[in-house]
């Protein structure tokens, strides 16, 4: 089989990619320490409990977004001679199952409790030779833990929308999930505190509601994206603005006519076919690939595109 | 997502400002009420019976547990209600909130935890095994138990034997037991696990379990001497 060339990285997009992956890996580590104080905070408390079950499935999207971005760095080779690129997407999916799957637990647990009508306790611990009530420590741990999610989602939403990364974009919305649950907790500690035993675990199912909308929605996206749906913008509001590009960059060419595209997503590439008609008289087969350059410097993302000769009157009947 | 961060945390930063202010008296509070009911009133009381921590004899209520729970009630100014059933029936009456406290063999071990609140370890001390020996480790070591007590797996989980009786004519092996049944010039050989004991009181009764605790705090050194004076 023929391999394809491997993709390049523009300069700027490339920064933007090594600043993401520092990013992602310090995800790990922050989520990692979250583990860690609320393991050693949540005492018998069953809310705290299932909290940190659900923090332990949050670096998933982050791991999966770092495993993804080290196979589409891999050459295209005899064995994958389309390359690798489609890793991301189906990192998209993985980091995206995991949201859904931490909502519907956050949801079943509180729903549960809630009907068993379960009220949780909070007592004291000794911090430093002083009893305190737990409750506060609870709270102190949930703030750390809120805190880095909302910096760490901060920094990484601009370069999501800048290199199209949706493993990015769904690894917010994971962090999204985690501070939100986190504020859930803290007002269900205070809830049990002031003897409201339903607060924590109505809170929680109440986030829990948006945490499976998320997890739902970029669910359904990466499948999407896998069954190559039209590329859109990140957010879905419209086509990806690459199709026109790639048309008007073939139009460009002087001997094209008229142009079609074909296109599909494979992860942070643009890929597909380029359907060009040609002026009669023009030798097309030495000058073909002025179309690919053209298409290719349209947008960073088009990759690799066939250029499909068709005759003007057949166009539309292919 | 910024936006809705924005409208969460200032709620939260008034709620914790608000029961900050609040933490001086009544905060954190009962979701049914147990504290302000006990003060001044009537408190009920369930026995799980084991000795010498708490057991029903000509029926009264008596051991240690009892004892401690005697001074909590007094502190409170409180008449104790004594449940009319012990053992698990005991627990299962303060899982459905008809008791206030819960009394006798209880340790944090123990699974009735996510159907009841444990306070906090108010005696720890560990299982000892005692004998002529110097100290080192059980591997292979032959240790009396009582037949049918939890003894009997800890000492397995150490690397000893468990036995139940001394063949005639064999040298007396090693004793196992908690630390206060021993006097202090018995030879501690190995110690096999630890206890932690607690109290258990309704979940969800937050200023109760508070009460019940800070009381319980200061009373390690009094129960340690009474188990040894009850060994004794």
């Amino acid at each position: 089989m023929r391999i394809r060339e491997p993709f390049e990285w523009p300069a700027d997009k490339a920064r933007l990619r090594r600043r993401a992956i520092v990013l992602e890996w310090a995800t790990i580590g922050a989520m990692a320490s979250v583990i860690l104080v609320m393991g050693l905070v949540m005492g018998s408390s069953q809310a705290m409990r299932t909290a940190w079950f659900e923090d332990i499935l949050g670096p998933i999207p982050a791991i999966a977004f770092l495993i993804a971005a080290r196979l589409e760095r891999r050459p295209p080779n005899e064995n994958f001679p389309l390359g690798y690129y489609r890793s991301m997407s189906i990192a998209y999916l993985v980091g995206a199952t995991a949201t859904l799957i931490v909502g519907s637990a956050l949801l079943i647990e509180n729903v549960v409790t809630l009907v068993s009508r379960d009220r949780p306790t909070i007592g004291l611990v000794t911090v430093f030779g002083h009893d305190l009530w737990m409750g506060w420590l609870m709270i102190a741990a949930l703030v750390y833990s809120m805190l880095l999610p909302v910096i760490l989602g901060h920094l990484k939403m601009p370069i999501a929308h800048e290199i199209h990364d949706k493993v990015l974009i769904a690894d917010a919305a994971m962090l999204k999930a985690d501070w939100m649950t986190a504020a859930a907790a803290i007002v269900g500690v205070l809830g049990i505190g002031f003897g409201l035993w339903w607060a924590d675990a109505a809170a929680a199912a109440f986030i829990a509601v948006e945490i499976v909308r998320d997890g739902v929605k970029h669910v359904w996206r990466a499948m999407r994206d896998l069954a190559d749906q039209m590329p859109r913008t990140v957010d879905r509001a419209e086509p990806h603005p690459a199709i026109e590009a790639a048309r008007r960059g073939a139009l460009s060419v002087d001997w094209v006519e008229d142009v079609e595209v074909e296109l599909r997503e494979e992860g942070h590439v643009i890929t597909g076919t380029v359907f060009v008609e040609p002026r009669p008289g023009v030798d097309v087969l030495n000058r073909l690939d002025e179309v690919k350059e053209a298409v290719c410097a349209a947008d960073w993302r088009l990759y690799d595109p066939v250029i499909a000769l068709v005759p003007g009157r057949h166009r539309g009947t292919r | 997502m910024t936006s809705l961060f924005r409208h969460i945390l200032p709620v939260i930063t008034a709620l914790i400002v608000t029961s900050s202010l609040a933490a001086c008296d009544d905060f954190p509070n009962d979701a049914d009420g147990t504290l302000d009911r006990v003060r001044g009133g009537t408190v009920r009381i369930g026995i799980v019976a084991q000795r010498p921590f708490a057991w029903i004899e000509d029926g009264e209520p008596r051991g240690v547990e009892v004892q401690l729970a005697r001074q909590l009630a007094a502190g409170f100014g409180a008449r104790i209600e004594w449940s009319a059933t012990s053992g698990s029936a005991a627990l299962e009456a303060l899982r459905h909130r008809r008791l206030d406290l819960v009394v006798g063999g209880l340790t944090d071990a123990d699974p009735w935890a996510s159907h009841v609140a444990f306070t906090r370890p108010y005696l720890e001390y560990p299982i000892v095994a005692v004998g002529d020996a110097p100290p080192g480790d059980l591997d292979g070591r032959q240790v009396l138990v009582g037949p049918g007590t939890p003894e009997a797996a800890w000492v397995e989980e150490a690397g000893g034997i468990p036995v139940t009786a001394t063949a005639a004519g064999q040298p007396p092996p090693l004793v196992a037991g908690p630390a206060w049944a021993f006097n202090d010039d018995r030879q501690v050989v190995a110690l096999i696990h630890r206890v932690s004991r607690v109290f258990a009181v309704p979940k969800g009764e937050n200023a109760w379990l508070i009460a019940v605790e800070t009381f319980l705090a200061g009373r390690r050194a009094e129960a340690w001497q009474a188990l040894r004076r009850h060994a004794s």
